[in-house]
């Protein structure tokens, strides 16, 4: 298994980038809908969404700086159980875990360094 | 031309009749329970060091509670019991079900004040009877004999706080300038009404010889004119609704959600989650998210809260042995208690506050479902009205009128398609389902489509109507008693006259009929046709009295008499009426009337009236405006 990229502070050095985060395991019909990351200006891009909606890239291109991570999830049981999103790295991991089965939202700070 | 439309918070998808049997399925429930799911799949990871657990743990305990962003609906559920704060989170949302209702045929179409002149035999509960008054207006409905206009204070604060002209207090004072939600509540099933007499019945012509004494056979006369000639005043309404009036319902619904969230979640497993998604509502979830995370970096509250709260709960989750889920639940809802009573307290945390009220209504906007359940219960509930009317009648005594009127909306309509649908339940593929979808789509594109915030309520009303005119109950069963009092003792040389003038009931049967997606052309054309049949009972305990210049027009009365009566009777009155365009910016009520008597006039008669309706709103609004986008997002 690679290492992983990103510190437990949800900090990663931009030549690290780009990089992957996935659904930890598959709950069925769990996929993710919208991926995006709000700069300081509360900018949004909208990061790439793989065809069967288990992952989301954070592109190379993305300029150093902090931001907030935002990952919206849709379908799966009701209410669903948590669901981690983790880089392909490490299952215990989190980079964000989803439990609001209304929201089924995960915002999170992170920080892409120089 | 009756349309109704409201604000609502939403708790509408909160499960507490869960609670209420002592599961605690509840989202609080459901955040402890995840909570303790994952620190025990930490602990029992033999991998992992103490500190990766402890971290880990940590993490989600961050993440998922003292981040309130990602926990909205516990958050929000955790103060419900607290109006004072849960005010200051509750979403201010457009809610759909009022518009539903409000297109019943039971609204009054003209004005109300006579039966015998009016294009309305009898009188009803009118609320929020007009789209004008939906968004603050005024409404003037002007029918054979008169002009009113009516205005509901209630309905024009309550949109006011919905679009932020106006805050909702969430304490006492605060913010400045705020208004009560029991103030609201209370304003909201008042309506006035001014009505104006625009016909010149009392109008005749009088002159005198230009040239006296002489004989010629064409003369010249000076020419003036008798009575009055111009729109007078008719008099004034003052009526309240003390049972099921939609307009309190609508208020109530923007400052408590309890009654909501009990109905909604009877239906969980027909939810509009269940539904594939709108990624255009995600994006306005995901901003609006981000908003509030970040404004929360600037609450005093918040950031001394953080850290503390995240080691009570880390302590709870992870302890060995474990607590129970109760426990767990109870510190979750006590944390998040405390977090926004004093957060309600700092001015540096109103931003956030704020923005979570945006997020969570956004997050919200996708329950439609809940919002269509939810009316067809509330359309079903007839609606009791108390109703006040100084009438100054042209050539008549003024008088008083003390009325209540009662009005019931049912049945389905013939329209929908399967058996399922007549129930009212939404079954998949049914046709009330498809409505349900495709009314959550409207509304999402609508609340995209704009910036947050500035969503209208008439953009809701105007791309809801066909979704609501298609769930409308289409029958209406009004019944109205009423005594009229004269405002002065009649005079005592008119036999058998006192105060009370007479006493009236009378009920009306109505049906609305819309045209369908099958209509033809011109079907579509004229739009919803109320067709409605009435029966008006009025005795006449005093004799009808006649005052003024119309005494003049009467042969061989002397020029002394002041007053003249009539002889008193019952009156029977049968009207049947058609009104067109019901629920657009103009309505045409057209009516025969036909009574063995009037208050007058002694022999059988028979009218027709004819009225419009015009709703002055249209001309602050752009119709164009609220036509739902695209619907593309939707997979």
């Amino acid at each position: 298994m690679a290492a992983c990229k990103f510190s437990p502070e949800l900090n990663i050095k931009k030549s690290d980038l780009p990089v992957t985060c996935k659904i930890e395991k598959g709950q069925k019909d769990v996929t993710i809908a919208l991926a995006q990351l709000f700069d300081s200006n509360k900018t949004a891009t909208t990061l790439a969404i793989s065809g069967d909606g288990q992952s989301f890239t954070i592109p190379g291109n993305t300029a150093t700086g902090s931001y907030v991570l935002e990952v919206r999830i849709q379908g799966g049981h009701r209410p669903p159980p948590p669901v981690d999103i983790i880089e392909d790295c490490n299952a215990e991991r989190s980079i964000v875990s989803i439990m609001d089965p209304n929201s089924k939202l995960g915002a999170v700070s992170m920080a892409v360094l120089p | 031309m009756v349309l109704i439309a409201a604000l609502s918070i939403s708790g509408l998808t909160i499960p507490r009749q869960a609670k209420a049997q002592g599961t605690r399925k509840d989202f609080c429930g459901i955040l402890a329970s995840g909570l303790q799911s994952e620190a025990a799949r930490f602990q029992n990871n033999s991998a992992l060091t103490n500190e990766e657990r402890s971290q880990e743990i940590r993490k989600r305990v961050r993440d998922n509670f003292v981040n309130i962003v990602n926990a909205p609906s516990c958050f929000f559920q955790a103060n419900i019991s607290n109006p004072s704060t849960s005010i200051a989170i509750a979403p201010a949302r457009t809610s759909l079900w009022n518009v539903f209702g409000s297109l019943s045929g039971s609204q009054q179409q003209g004005s109300s004040l006579s039966s015998t002149g009016s294009t309305n035999a009898v009188s009803k509960p009118s609320g929020q009877s007009a789209m004008s008054e939906e968004f603050g207006g005024f409404n003037a409905s002007s029918g054979t004999s008169s002009l009113t206009l009516q205005w509901s204070p209630g309905t024009t604060f309550t949109d006011l706080t919905a679009v932020g002209f106006v805050q909702l207090c969430i304490d006492k004072n605060l913010p400045k300038g705020c208004i009560s939600p029991s103030v609201l509540k209370g304003l909201a099933p008042l309506t006035l009404k001014v009505t104006g007499n625009t016909s010149s019945s009392g109008q005749s012509l009088t002159g005198t010889a230009a040239t006296p004494g002489s004989t010629a056979p064409a003369q010249q006369v000076t020419v003036s004119s008798k009575g009055n000639s111009g729109p007078g005043f008719g008099g004034i309404t003052v009526q309240y609704s003390i049972m099921g009036s939609k307009s309190k319902a609508a208020a109530a619904a923007l400052t408590d959600n309890s009654k909501s969230s009990s109905a909604a979640g009877k239906k969980a497993g027909a939810s509009p989650t269940d539904a594939p998604p709108v990624v255009k509502q995600y994006v306005a979830e995901a901003k609006l998210a981000d908003q509030t995370y970040v404004d929360l970096d600037q609450c005093d509250i918040f950031k001394a809260w953080k850290s503390s709260a995240e080691g009570v709960l880390t302590e709870q989750v992870g302890s060995a042995p474990a607590r129970s889920q109760n426990e767990v639940q109870t510190a979750i809802e006590n944390q998040y208690t405390s977090l926004l009573t004093n957060m309600v307290k700092s001015t540096s945390c109103r931003a956030a506050l704020q923005d979570f009220r945006e997020f969570f209504a956004a997050i919200l906007e996708a329950k439609t479902y809940e919002d269509f359940q939810a009316q067809k219960d509330a359309s079903k509930t007839p609606e009791v009205a108390l109703e006040y009317d100084l009438n100054t009648p042209q050539n008549k005594p003024s008088y008083s009128s003390a009325k209540a009127t009662f009005t019931y909306s049912f049945g389905n309509r013939n329209d929908q398609g399967s058996a399922n649908s007549k129930k009212g339940d939404a079954s998949p593929g049914s046709k009330a389902q498809n409505e349900v979808h495709q009314y959550a789509k409207a509304q999402v594109d609508a609340m995209t489509s704009a910036p947050p915030g500035s969503h209208s309520t008439q953009q809701t009303t105007a791309n809801a109507k066909p979704e609501a005119e298609a769930n409308t109950a289409p029958w209406s069963l009004t019944m109205t008693g009423a005594a009229d009092v004269y405002n002065a003792a009649p005079p005592s040389s008119v036999p058998s006259s006192s105060h009370l003038r007479d006493i009236q009931a009378g009920a009306e049967i109505a049906y609305l009929f819309s045209p369908t997606d099958k209509s033809g052309a011109i079907r579509q054309l004229i739009g919803d046709v109320t067709a409605a049949a009435a029966y008006s009972y009025q005795d006449q305990t005093s004799p009808a009295i006649l005052t003024g210049a119309a005494l003049n027009d009467f042969a061989g009365l002397p020029s002394s008499t002041t007053t003249a009566y009539a002889k008193r009777g019952v009156i029977h009155l049968g009207q049947v009426r058609l009104g067109f365009g019901k629920g657009g910016n103009t309505s045409f009520p057209l009516a025969f009337t036909y009574s063995n008597r009037t208050e007058l006039v002694v022999h059988p008669t028979w009218g027709l009236q004819f009225g419009i309706s015009y709703n002055l709103t249209s001309l602050f609004g752009s119709p164009g405006a609220a036509r739902p986008a695209s619907t593309s997002g939707d997979k």
